[in-house]
């Protein structure tokens, strides 16, 4: 159990070595997938797949069921590769937290280094793509162990800054994608609608697998603010005056249509939606990575 | 409408603008954050900004509500008492307008979740809305119940109105009703504004004015007392009210203060002034109620003497009842006679000596009934005889409990002892005098020397000449037959000078079926009251007295037995008829007795300062005769009736009890004054000890006394010859003045009109009665309880509306 601790948002933030953070973070969920019984941490483990008559019952992961309601067995030596990359949106609004630990990119950041670190540790290639208006660092995938460590530093030294052009990102990334990929992309999504999809719809079509890590403050999720607030937009230095109280319900319904919409059109297309938002433990977004990591195998 | 403080409304006025600078000029800064959704609030941006423009237009409104709603309820709004109900409907019907617009309003701007739910308060707030703008047309466009006059400290024009009857000397916690009511009007004309024009009217008959100034006010209350013979409170309201009518003062009011018995309040027909009063409602009525409900009092009811003069040795016989009312209570009653003592009363030091030395003097304590609401006890009687000088003599009877009214617990009477009255009785051919001769002078009394009379019979024929009626009093023609001229100017005479005369006629008058010529003669018919027709025949003996009302006095014994006297038994077969002359414009007379038949039986005639009785029967006839037919059997059988009545008239005939002695408080006393036997002049003592005695003088042969507003014994003192000598009367209080039977709303409604008049106890209600009617019904609570309501809808909506 002490290491699940490290899935939550606010323990992780104590510890300041993004490459330890990763490390732990993946050392607690796995732990949790594997609380009952305990079979260790194994190299050969790599993923997750679904129960089919003759598998052997002892390999059932019951975590798995009691979050998934499905029943999953471990499999434990590495059956595919698939190249993984990473797509981090690097505009000024992900370094917004209203009053958690840790900002929209600080959270990101910490997943994809989870997940590079899990994939690493599958032998999956995973690179690393920056964006904004366009497309600022690009880190090629391996699967070297040496890769999450190139991959981590690059992830620490990212600083929040610019506006975003999420189309014209997308389409360049999709443009310099090869080979089939899974595509896991990190935003706040902040932007027009149909740009966003039309951007991902984009790499769907070149056949590529697409994640969407939904990342939004609790703040952006709950609107806890109270009286009149004169909120400023950090990327297009917009300002509105509004009535905090009056404005809550109208917000929280509009977000969730929001999100409601993304996920609508995202299973349409066969790709993955993953809402969160700053408060929620990391597990969440790793399985969800697991689940879909098993889904190609 | 009224406001009694303007400026106040004014200064709300002033810190309504509080609010509204505040809103406009200090408003919060608002708290600048990031928020990378902007977008999301940008797209209801509009929206949330009307909303918050409204959810501060509706703090900034709640808040203004406030301070006004305030400012009015310290600025007195009030309005007449007959229009609040309207008002508060009004108020309600708007609130609720406002409450259910509000709502629709907000469900509306909320994009109808609930298109079914604004649509139904929608149609609510149309529905109060329709009936708002209805109870707003009946509020103004129709006369109003009540209406507010002037300001509420105008001077006012006032009538205060004290009952001031012998009831109001009831006693009641320790305080008489008069003083009590006294009380409450001085502190009101005390607290009157200073330039009111106030009129202190009583129940005395008095001329109303309004006094200079509310000093002046005052100190006529202080000098007002109980008068003993009082007016009714509408027919003083009656004269008082003009005075109101007439003044320049906007406001007026009328303070009624009264007992509320019913002598006090009934009446048999209201006066114009107080018909406008009813009908018009600017002027504030106040009744102040300080009667009290369950009285409890012991009352002597009238007295009754068997005689106002009696003889020498003859017996006195004063007769009363008791009435009770309330609390059980056994009487006890001491009757007095005084002594008839010419040196007194005398003034000494400012006051009146009165005789002190009683004749008798006697303490009864009579068996009551039964008990009951109001129950009387058996008749008391007192009687006393011995052999007393000629003389006006002076007593009383008085209740010796001390109970709350003290007016009724003392009844006074005088009667004279004269020597026997000289009377001739004067019998036709065949006339019986033994019949009149026995009733008006039994034998045993004449042997006792008990008698009133001193009779002397005669038979006509032994009349030959006027002069022969010198010295009797009292003269008797029995059955006459016809008389000379020269008798009948000789009676006419005799009765002009004071005499008195009964005639008694019957067949002796007849001559061939009408009357003998001597009967008709102007001279006789002055008499006689008229002309005689001929004699009525009821053989059937179906024919009998029968007197219509029992006033005249010489019924008064019968009175006690109203329709149950056997009249019948004494049967008239024949009666004279007699027709109206035009003597009867000459003289006054009166009919006091008929027969069944309708027609005259007994006329009275006074003639100068005598009196004529005529009956149109005989008293004189014999039981049986066979040489005609009787008149009448009224003296056959059981003949009671018949009997006191000749009694009666006997006594009646005697100059005493015409010049009545007794007689109620307020009555002119005028009694004959020989001066040839009495003094010329004297001095009348009243019973009130500090009032100077008054010289009266004899004027056309009698002494009047006007001033006998006083019950007790009145002294007139005169000295005859040098012989001190005193004469006198004594006066009471009727039965009415004394009642303290209450009336009932309905009765007052009758005079003051229902809900025309507001009823008080005590200061505090008068206050609080007085305040309504001046300032109207007050809307402070309502306003203050509104304004608390508004405060807490402000606090909530604010709380919500800027939660943290």
């Amino acid at each position: 159990m002490s290491v699940e601790k490290y899935l939550k948002p606010e323990v992780i933030n104590q510890i300041k070595r993004l490459d330890l953070r990763a490390q732990f973070v993946v050392k607690g969920f796995l732990h949790g997938l594997h609380a009952s019984p305990f079979h260790g941490f194994s190299v050969e483990f790599s993923e997750h797949r679904k129960y089919t008559q003759g598998d052997d019952l002892k390999d059932i992961d019951w975590q798995v069921y009691a979050k998934t309601d499905k029943y999953y067995v471990k499999k434990f030596e590495s059956e595919t590769n698939i190249t993984g990359y990473l797509v981090m949106d690097l505009s000024h609004s992900m370094g917004y937290t209203y009053r958690q630990t840790l900002t929209k990119f600080d959270y990101g950041i910490c997943l994809a280094a989870s997940l590079a670190y899990l994939m690493v540790n599958q032998q999956d290639p995973v690179g690393l793509i920056t964006f904004n208006d366009k497309i600022r660092h690009s880190l090629p995938p391996r699967s070297k162990r040496t890769q999450l460590g190139n991959l981590i530093s690059l992830l620490s030294n990212l600083k929040p800054a610019g506006v975003t052009d999420f189309r014209n990102s997308i389409f360049q990334l999709a443009a310099m994608l090869k080979n089939r990929s899974l595509v896991m992309i990190f935003s706040d999504f902040l932007i027009d609608e149909k740009e966003t999809m039309d951007a991902v719809f984009r790499l769907r079509h070149s056949g590529h697998d697409v994640i969407m890590f939904h990342i939004l403050d609790e703040a952006e999720v709950s609107f806890p603010f109270n009286g009149v607030c004169k909120m400023k937009d950090p990327e297009t230095g917009d300002e509105l005056r509004v009535d905090a109280d009056g404005f809550r319900s109208d917000y929280v319904d509009q977000i969730e249509a929001f999100r409601a919409s993304l996920n609508r059109q995202c299973q349409k297309n066969g790709i993955d939606y993953v809402p969160i938002d700053t408060s929620m433990q990391f597990d969440k977004a790793l399985l969800e990575y697991l689940i879909s990591r098993r889904a190609r195998g | 409408m009224t406001l009694a403080h303007l400026s106040v409304l004014g200064l709300g006025g002033v810190l309504l603008a509080v609010p509204v600078l505040l809103h406009f000029l200090m408003q919060p800064k608002p708290v600048v954050m990031t928020f990378p959704a902007l977008r999301f609030l940008q797209k209801r941006s509009a929206t949330n900004q009307s909303r918050m423009r409204l959810r501060h237009l509706l703090l900034l409104l709640l808040r203004c509500l406030l301070i006004g709603l305030v400012a009015l309820a310290f600025a007195g709004l009030s309005v007449a008492s007959a229009d609040f109900g309207k008002w508060l409907t009004l108020g309600g019907i708007g609130f609720a307008t406002v409450v259910v617009g509000l709502i629709a309003a907000a469900a509306w701007f909320r994009e109808n979740r609930n298109l079914m739910l604004v649509s139904v308060l929608g149609l609510i707030s149309i529905l109060l809305m329709f009936f708002l703008v209805h109870t707003v047309m009946q509020v103004f466009g129709k006369d109003s119940g009540g209406r507010l006059i002037g300001r509420s400290n105008e001077p006012v024009a006032a009538i205060v109105l004290v009952d001031n009857s012998p009831t109001m000397e009831y006693r009641f916690e320790n305080e008489t009703r008069f003083e009590k009511a006294k009380g409450i009007a001085a502190w009101l004309i005390n607290q009157l504004p200073i330039e009111s024009q106030v009129c202190v009217a009583a129940t005395d008959h008095d001329t109303p004015f309004f006094s200079v100034d509310t000093a002046a006010a005052a100190k006529r209350l202080g000098k007002l007392d109980i008068v003993y013979q009082s007016a009714t409170i509408p027919d003083t309201l009656d004269r008082a009210l003009p005075l109101i009518e007439k003044s320049e003062l906007q406001r007026r009011e009328v303070y009624i203060f009264t007992d509320l018995t019913e002598k006090s309040w009934t009446t048999e027909t209201s006066g114009a002034a107080l018909k406008r009063l009813v009908e018009n409602d600017d002027t504030s009525i106040f009744l102040i109620d300080v009667g009290v409900k369950e009285p409890n009092n012991l009352s002597l009811q009238p007295l009754e003497l068997n005689a106002a003069s009696i003889p020498p040795r003859g017996e006195i016989v004063v007769s009363c009842d008791v009435d009770r009312l309330g609390a059980e209570t056994v009487p006890s009653i001491t009757f007095q006679i005084q002594a008839n003592d010419p040196s007194r009363p005398v003034v000494r030091d400012g006051k009146t000596l009165y005789p002190q030395q009683m004749l008798t003097q006697t303490t009864l304590t009579p068996t009551m009934a039964p008990t009951g609401p109001r129950t009387a006890t058996a008749p008391l009687r007192f009687s006393f005889a011995d052999d007393l000088p000629e003389g006006t003599y002076h007593g009383s009877v008085a209740l010796n409990n001390a109970d709350g009214l003290p007016g009724d617990d003392r009844r006074y009477f005088s009667f004279e002892v004269k020597s026997a009255v000289p009377v001739l009785i004067v019998h036709g051919p065949d006339a019986l005098p033994d019949a009149l001769a026995a009733c008006i002078s039994p034998y045993e009394s004449q042997d006792d020397g008990k008698s009133q009379f001193d009779v002397t019979t005669i038979n006509q024929f032994d009349l030959q000449s006027p002069e022969q009626l010198d010295g009797f009093d009292i003269v008797y023609l029995l059955d006459p037959a016809p008389l000379s001229l020269s008798m009948w100017d000789g009676l006419h005479a005799s009765v002009e000078n004071g005499n008195a005369l009964g005639i008694f006629l019957g067949h002796n008058a007849l001559r061939k079926g009408a009357a003998e010529k001597s009967f008709l003669h102007p001279q006789a018919t002055e008499i006689l009251g008229g002309r005689l027709t001929f004699p009525f025949r009821a053989p059937a003996g179906d024919v009998a007295f029968s007197p219509d009302r029992l006033t005249h006095p010489i019924f008064k014994m019968f009175r006690k037995f109203e329709s149950s006297v056997p009249w019948n038994t004494n049967p008239v077969y024949y009666h004279w008829g007699i027709e109206r002359d035009s003597t009867w414009e000459k003289y006054p007379t009166e009919i006091p007795l008929r027969f069944t038949d309708r027609e005259p039986a007994l006329l009275e005639r006074t003639i100068g300062s005598g009196v004529v009785m005529v009956m149109l029967t005989p008293i004189s006839e014999p039981s049986y005769s066979t040489e005609r037919e009787v008149w009448n059997d009224l003296f056959v059988g059981d003949n009671w009736p018949i009997y006191q009545l000749t009694v009666d008239i006997g006594k009646y005939l005697l100059q005493g009890d015409r010049d009545s002695i007794n007689v109620p408080v307020g009555q002119v006393i005028a009694l004959r004054n020989d001066v040839t036997h009495f003094p010329e002049t004297y001095r009348a003592f009243s019973p009130v000890s500090e009032k100077t005695p008054t010289n009266i003088s004899t004027v056309n042969g009698r002494i009047s006394y006007k001033f006998a507003d006083t019950p007790g014994n009145y002294y007139l003192q005169g000295n005859y010859d040098g012989i001190p000598l005193q004469r006198g009367f004594s006066a009471n209080l009727s039965l009415r003045e004394t009642d303290l039977t209450r009336v009932g709303q309905d009765d007052v409604d009758l005079v003051l009109g229902s809900g025309r008049y507001q009823i008080a106890t005590d200061q505090n209600a008068i206050e609080l009665q007085q305040g309504t009617a001046r300032k109207g019904q007050e809307f402070f609570p309502l306003l203050m309880l509104l304004a608390l309501v508004v405060m807490g809808v402000e606090h909530l909506l604010s709380n919500r509306f800027y939660k943290g």
